[in-house]
């Protein structure tokens, strides 16, 4: 995948760990309060609700006051919105009329959510012909105009505010019932639902337990916005003559009696107008930032902050292509995953980065791309990539210097369209290739990383192509360019092992053939022993050790690499002794202490390794290791 | 318990064609092959969650745990209601604790979350939850496929001591046949939906019969040196 402001890849895994992720969710929940709309939708919503509660007890008498002197006048100083043909003043009515509107709107929501949640779970319920049916019946519903339903429904129940109420309620159903049958469809599929059915747990349990505490997040999202909705359907009605009667009144219903002297005075109808509008915006806006504050990832990217770099001493290093001074990611809230690493790679050499989840090696790399998602702070002493400084790279020269190969492949490709056109854009956006000459280059490339008859493949949309093909066609868009590191960021994990096979053959190939250099990060220590030429073990952001991959079997020093090669069960295995674990867990990002983070889970560990933490240090040819226990 | 001639179809496509296997009490029967092999469809069938053809004897009651420890828990639930979801009301309260304590997580953890917990925690409850079922057998499908290597360990050692505890009867299976050489006692090698060799663990892997296992041998990532 290249790398390129317009299209930056998301599918990165384990690349936030907890704490940040946590931190970042609350960071743009914040800022999505602080929006304009979600400001103005809060406003106006408080304001109803208010208007609810006191207009009646304020104006309640104003609004019933008749004064034969003053039948239907226009704007004066004493009735701003004039008044009625029984003299009442319509400003102080319009203001009363705010809670029974509102609470015929909820009214008529509350009948319409429950009815559609209903309708809508019955299907996970009832036997496959029930479910069908309801199925079917839903499906007619949300096809049929939803005015005509409430009408319809409000005829037949009788006209008036209860006859309205059931007509919006009805109405707003089949909208709801589609909502929850699709949402209940997905959660019905998890695993813990199959789990709770082989346990013998009844269906209508499943629904209970599982089912609707799943989905109840997006439907009542569903409701604030349908609220508003139905305050509109409901002054609707009214307005059609079909909702409240006098002597009652809402604001439909002022708005049906001051429409006939809309010509003689426009401001009678205006009144009521502007707050049923105002009060529909309201709803619909809060609806709108309920559901933007939910989302996972509402926030958007923005640049991730470098502050005060920490100057490297030394030359930069002329040969390597990649060199990385002083790395250290770290997220609000003391999480630091990422502290101090470096690391050097020269033109060809294939390195491995491996360590557990959460160890900080996928931030490793998204730190070099320039790809910490925010709130993430990334500084470095020196991050120069093919003898340039990354922070003064463009987009462009970064997007074709450096190739990202990520975990699940769907993810760096576009579903909806096609492989080559997916690959040429590449080329027409970083190189300013001709279409037709990068069509031309994208077969090449396809045909390059094997894929069996490349123009037919280009043709083909991602979900045509089976895992690793998707794979090397992502690996066929990391070489579009001419790229001097590819980083790639477990890119066989979810790939079986045969496919993983040909995929890092094919990964040695690319290196041999284009002299880039490759960093391969894996959790996974036996391929990343049998692909590198050099290991990189990373333990709690910082790195532990490193060695040739060729003495990882025999020669690996620090306690926790030795334990990742013991814990992994090859075929020569003894099968009658349990497998060698690592006890305990790694810390958090947030709670590394000052010691060595692996004491805790280390056999060998003193009251040094506590209290004082090891430094990276030099021992033996091309390794280094940190560890007390080893080195001194 | 024996599988006989089963078949799993999805429309016109055969994803289990005609498989029969033995599973004998106490035995665990390692299940191998590549990704569409069909080694999923084929324990999701004898789990009864998806509807074959043929037969299935002498498993009364299959409980199965899933790949994907972060997909399997559900996310509102704590871990006791998790784990008891299986029991009788009036014997949860003592049946949970033991549960946990046979896969080897603190009873304080039943109080918890699953976000609160590590993906080999998470897979471990999963475990208790299909142990409160009192299977006659246990699938576990690529169970430690989403796990680190050093938690791997930790979870196949489990398996293993619950076979020898409990005298439980497993489908174990995995793409990675080094994980299940060491869990299994018979191995059954999957290719295109069809069984291409089944034998003893040691055999299989020691001396593969089918060209298709040798591929399979081949491909397992092993340290130089």
């Amino acid at each position: 995948m290249r790398v390129d402001d317009n299209a930056r890849p998301t599918g990165q895994s384990e690349a936030v760990p907890d704490e940040g992720g946590q931190a970042r969710k609350a960071a743009s929940r914040g800022v999505v309060w602080r929006s304009p709309s979600a400001l103005i939708g809060g406003v106006l919503v408080a304001f109803m609700v208010v208007l609810a509660i006191a207009g009646p007890l304020i104006w309640g008498e104003a609004a019933e006051r008749i004064d034969a002197g003053a039948i239907l006048q226009g704007t004066s100083a004493e009735h701003p919105l004039g008044t009625d043909n029984l003299g009442r003043d319509l400003l102080a009515r319009v203001l009363v009329a705010g809670r029974y509107s509102l609470a015929l709107a909820l009214a008529a929501t509350l009948i319409g959510a429950v009815l559609g949640t209903v309708l809508g779970a019955l299907p996970s319920v009832l036997p496959r012909r029930g479910a069908r049916l309801v199925t079917g019946l839903v499906n007619a519903l949300v096809a049929f105009p939803g005015l005509l339903l409430a009408m319809f429904t409000a005829v037949i129940a009788g006209l008036g505010a209860r006859g309205a109420v059931l007509g919006i309620g009805v109405a707003i159903a089949p909208g709801f019932a589609r909502l929850t049958q699709t949402l209940a469809a997905s959660v019905a599929g998890a695993d813990y639902v199959a789990a709770a059915r082989m346990l013998g747990v009844p269906r209508r349990r499943i629904l209970a337990r599982h089912i609707l505490p799943n989905i109840a997040e997006p439907l009542i999202l569903t409701l604030a916005q349908s609220l508003g909705g139905a305050l509109l359907g409901l002054a609707g009605m009214s307005f059609l003559g079909l909702g409240v009667q006098p002597p009652d009144f809402d604001w439909g219903r002022l708005l049906f009696d001051g429409f006939a002297r809309i010509y003689v005075h426009p401001e009678v109808a205006l009144g009521p107008a502007a707050l049923v509008a105002l009060a529909g915006i309201g709803f619909n806006l809060l609806g709108d930032t309920l559901a933007r504050a939910a989302a996972r990832s509402s926030a958007g990217r923005q640049e991730s902050a470098r502050t005060e770099p920490p100057r490297a001493e030394g030359e930069p290093d002329p040969d390597a292509v990649l060199e990385v001074r002083d790395l250290t990611v770290s997220f609000p809230g003391d999480s630091t995953p990422v502290r101090g690493l470096s690391l050097t790679m020269a033109p060809g050499e294939i390195v491995g980065l491996v360590g557990e989840s959460g160890s900080g090696k996928s931030l490793t790399a998204a730190a070099i791309g320039g790809l910490v998602p925010y709130p993430g702070t990334v500084t470095y002493g020196r991050l120069r990539l093919g003898g340039a400084d990354i922070a003064g790279m463009s987009g462009k020269e970064l997007g074709t210097a450096l190739a990202m190969v990520f975990q699940d492949p769907m993810a760096s490709l576009n579903p909806a369209l096609r492989v080559g056109g997916q690959l040429s854009e590449v080329a027409v956006v970083h190189q300013g290739m001709s279409r037709a000459d990068a069509r031309r280059r994208a077969v090449d490339r396809l045909g390059h990383v094997h894929l069996p008859d490349p123009a037919k493949q280009a043709g083909q949309h991602p979900h045509e192509l089976s895992g690793g093909m998707r794979q090397r066609a992502v690996i066929a868009m990391g070489l579009m360019g001419e790229p001097r590191l590819i980083i790639a960021d477990e890119p066989t994990t979810a790939l079986d092992v045969t496919v993983q096979r040909q995929i890092l053959k094919l990964l040695r190939e690319v290196v041999e053939e284009t002299g880039a250099a490759l960093l391969f990060i894996s959790h996974d220590i036996a391929v990343v022993g049998e692909l590198c030429d050099r290991v990189v073990v990373m333990y709690a952001g910082r790195v532990v050790e490193e060695l040739p991959a060729d003495r990882l079997a025999a020669g690996a020093a620090h306690p926790y690499t030795r334990a990742l090669i013991a814990s992994l069960p090859d075929l020569d295995t003894d099968r009658s002794r349990p497998l060698a674990g690592i006890p305990g867990t790694q810390p958090a990002p947030a709670q590394v202490g000052v010691g060595c983070a692996f004491a805790a889970r280390c056999a060998l560990a003193t009251e040094r390794c506590r209290t004082e933490r090891p430094e990276l240090v030099v021992h033996g040819p091309h390794r280094r290791v940190a560890c007390w226990e080893v080195t001194s | 318990m024996r599988i006989e001639g089963l078949s799993v179809r999805y429309g016109g496509f055969t994803a289990v064609d005609d498989v029969t296997l033995d599973i004998p009490d106490g035995h665990v029967l390692g299940l191998v092959g590549e990704s569409g092999s069909g080694k999923s469809s084929l324990a999701r069938a004898v789990s009864g969650l998806v509807p074959y053809t043929g037969r299935i004897t002498g498993a009364p009651r299959v409980q199965m745990v899933f790949q994907d420890p972060y997909a399997s828990l559900d996310p509102r639930m704590t871990v006791g209601e998790t784990v008891g979801e299986g029991i009788v009301k009036r014997r949860r309260a003592t049946e949970v604790p033991r549960l946990l304590g046979l896969v080897q997580l603190p009873a304080e953890l039943a109080g918890r979350y699953p976000r609160e917990l590590s993906g080999g925690q998470r897979q471990r409850v999963a475990i208790a939850r299909a142990l409160g079922g009192e299977p006659a057998l246990l699938v576990a499908d690529e169970i430690t496929g989403s796990l680190d290597v050093s938690v791997q360990g930790a979870v196949l050692n489990l398996m293993r001591e619950l076979r020898d505890e409990l005298g439980l009867s497993m489908l174990f299976i995995s793409h990675n046949l080094a994980v299940v050489r060491y869990v299994a006692d018979t191995i059954a090698v999957m290719h295109r939906g069809r069984v291409v060799e089944h034998g003893p663990a040691e055999q299989v892997v020691g001396e593969p019969a089918h060209d298709y296992t040798r591929a399979l041998l081949a491909a397992v990532p092993r340290l130089r040196g």
